[in-house]
């Protein structure tokens, strides 16, 4: 009996719940579809018209008819080169201001001013420097990628506990070694958290990118879709960018794991 | 009934200590003029009241907080620094959580032991692990033990750097009582076995008493000073029950406690006269 129970509920919990949270967003799909537009296509219409991309997306059928697949592999390359080049300067960037108070004073004002700023702001400047679209598009990634976790990593590095630093002292563990064998690992879990975010604004940020240099990519494709008034690929394009992003999540936290670094919640 | 009573060597020294802390202008003198001498194979107790600087004592002695004035040697050489021949144990354990057992020792014993082989330090590590019958933990991170077998690996890995002077910062301060008195036992036990020099810093009159030479009392007027030395006359090995039916034992324990107890009140009335006299 007891186990019965607890695979109903476990089923309760793990499926049923969560697709009535996604009945009543598809439902809000379909009242905004019937009611306040009529640019609008219903779900149902929607899934219809977009069941070519849905099957078959890997298609090439000329320079501006690709397959969603292929436009998402685009903006994807562009995310992780961004975001990789992004985490090697901001690792090492947040260890030396976490490490010394005057990198901390010498440095930090930059970060904080430059924080706040929207990312694509950084689109014009990189235009003009590299004068195409795609380096231009992975040096705003690479911007994006770079506050949260040069943030993350320095309070990673200033708060490892006084004492395993203590223990390092007493031992007399020369300074660089305690760098490698004390500091980094007990900040792992800082610096994950800092990437993690990084990444999921880079995910966001790809998107608006995209839209302003055009070329190809899943930010581009909402916005021409939206010009040719297709809303049904945009609500497409929604899904996808969704699941991939939570993709992306999926991929840090499992190598988070497979490291068996703790999680920090936030 | 001390160890090697006559002709002890001196091992640490304290010579006209000073040290203050200084926190928005106001300067806080801890320590005015200190003296001390800590000899060989000596266990000494540090026993005080919270606030009575006995672990800013011992910090400045590992060398993990500089003194300002006067100096501090072992076998007659300064200490300026934190250094291996003076191995601290915390009472926080300070495991890194990330490396097993073996590993947090080995962290110490590749250090100290640079010179030495693989294998050599592997029989070494293991060694330590059986002195405090961890065997079976070896390969478990620090999160899987109980908090005495935490510091069952505090008290291998510092014993594993083999230092001149073990320092012992309220080791058993988080513990609860049976695991307390059953690591105050194998702490014992290694003292025996190993001629170990312990500095013991704790606020418990009775672990002091059953475990120490000598137990320096410390006690805060205006500044902290030695209040009193007290040579313990009970004969090693010491068996906590007979010592608890012992008279002596229970006299010299109460009698400590009264002393601990006038100290801490006279802190207390000399800190409440700082206060109104700040405010007249």
């Amino acid at each position: 009996m007891k186990t019965i129970k607890s695979n109903t509920s476990a089923l309760l919990k793990l499926i049923i719940l969560p697709l009535i949270g996604f009945s009543i967003l598809i439902l809000l799909w379909w009242l905004t579809a019937n009611y306040l537009t009529n640019l609008m296509p219903t779900p149902l219409v929607a899934f219809k018209a977009n069941w070519d991309y849905i099957s078959n997306p890997f298609y090439v059928r000329g320079p501006g008819d690709i397959g969603i697949g292929f436009l998402l592999i685009q903006s994807l390359k562009r995310v992780i080169i961004g975001f990789l080049l992004g985490s090697l300067v901001a690792i090492p960037l947040g260890f030396l201001i976490g490490l010394s108070p005057t990198a901390n004073r010498i440095f930090n004002p930059v970060v904080q001013v430059l924080r706040p700023v929207s990312p694509v702001a950084w689109l014009p400047v990189a235009l003009a420097v590299f004068n195409l679209a795609n380096p231009s598009a992975i040096f705003v990634i690479f911007i994006t990628s770079l506050w949260p976790t040069v943030i993350n990593t320095a309070v990673g590095v200033a708060s490892v506990p006084k004492d395993y630093l203590n223990v390092a002292r007493v031992i007399e563990m020369p300074r660089w070694k305690q760098i490698f064998k004390i500091i980094l690992p007990a900040s792992l879990p800082y610096i994950f958290t800092g990437l993690r975010i990084s990444l999921g604004i880079a995910w966001l940020v790809i998107v608006a990118v995209e839209m302003l240099t055009g070329g190809q990519g899943i930010g581009f494709f909402v916005w021409d879709e939206w010009n040719r008034l297709n809303l049904s690929s945009v609500m497409l394009a929604i899904a996808v960018i969704g699941l991939a992003g939570l993709g992306l999540d999926l991929i840090i936290r499992k190598i988070q794991n497979f490291f068996h670094i703790e999680q920090i919640e936030g | 009934m001390e160890p090697i009573a006559n002709n002890r060597k001196n091992l640490l020294e304290v010579r006209n200590l000073q040290k203050q802390y200084g926190s928005n202008g106001k300067t806080n003198v801890i320590f005015e003029d200190l003296n001390l001498t800590i000899y060989e194979n000596e266990f000494v107790a540090i026993l005080g009241h919270s606030g009575s600087g006995k672990s800013t004592l011992l910090r400045m002695i590992a060398g993990l907080e500089h003194i300002d004035g006067g100096h501090l040697s072992i076998e007659g050489k300064d200490i300026t620094g934190p250094g291996k021949e003076r191995m601290m144990i915390f009472q926080n354990y300070a495991l890194l959580p990330w490396l097993s057992v073996y590993d947090n020792i080995k962290l110490a014993v590749d250090e100290v032991m640079s010179e030495a082989s693989e294998k050599e330090k592997k029989a070494h590590i293991k060694e330590h692990i059986a002195m405090v019958h961890l065997e079976d933990a070896t390969h478990k991170k620090p999160s899987e033990l109980s908090g005495g077998m935490k510091q069952r690996v505090g008290i291998a890995r510092a014993l594993a750097v083999q230092p001149l002077l073990l320092l012992m910062d309220e080791p058993l301060g988080a513990l609860d009582p049976f695991t307390r008195a059953k690591l105050q036992d194998q702490i014992l036990e290694l003292y025996y076995e190993r001629h170990q020099t312990i500095m013991l810093v704790t606020h418990d009159v009775e672990e002091a008493l059953l475990m120490a030479d000598r137990i320096i009392v410390l006690k805060v007027d205006e500044v902290a000073s030695i209040g009193k030395v007290i040579d313990v006359p009970f004969e090693h090995p010491r068996d906590r029950k007979k010592l608890r039916e012992s008279p002596q034992f229970n006299e010299l324990r109460n009698e400590t406690l009264s002393l601990m107890e006038s100290y801490f009140e006279q802190m207390q009335t000399n800190n409440k006269k700082m206060e109104v006299s700040q405010f007249i």
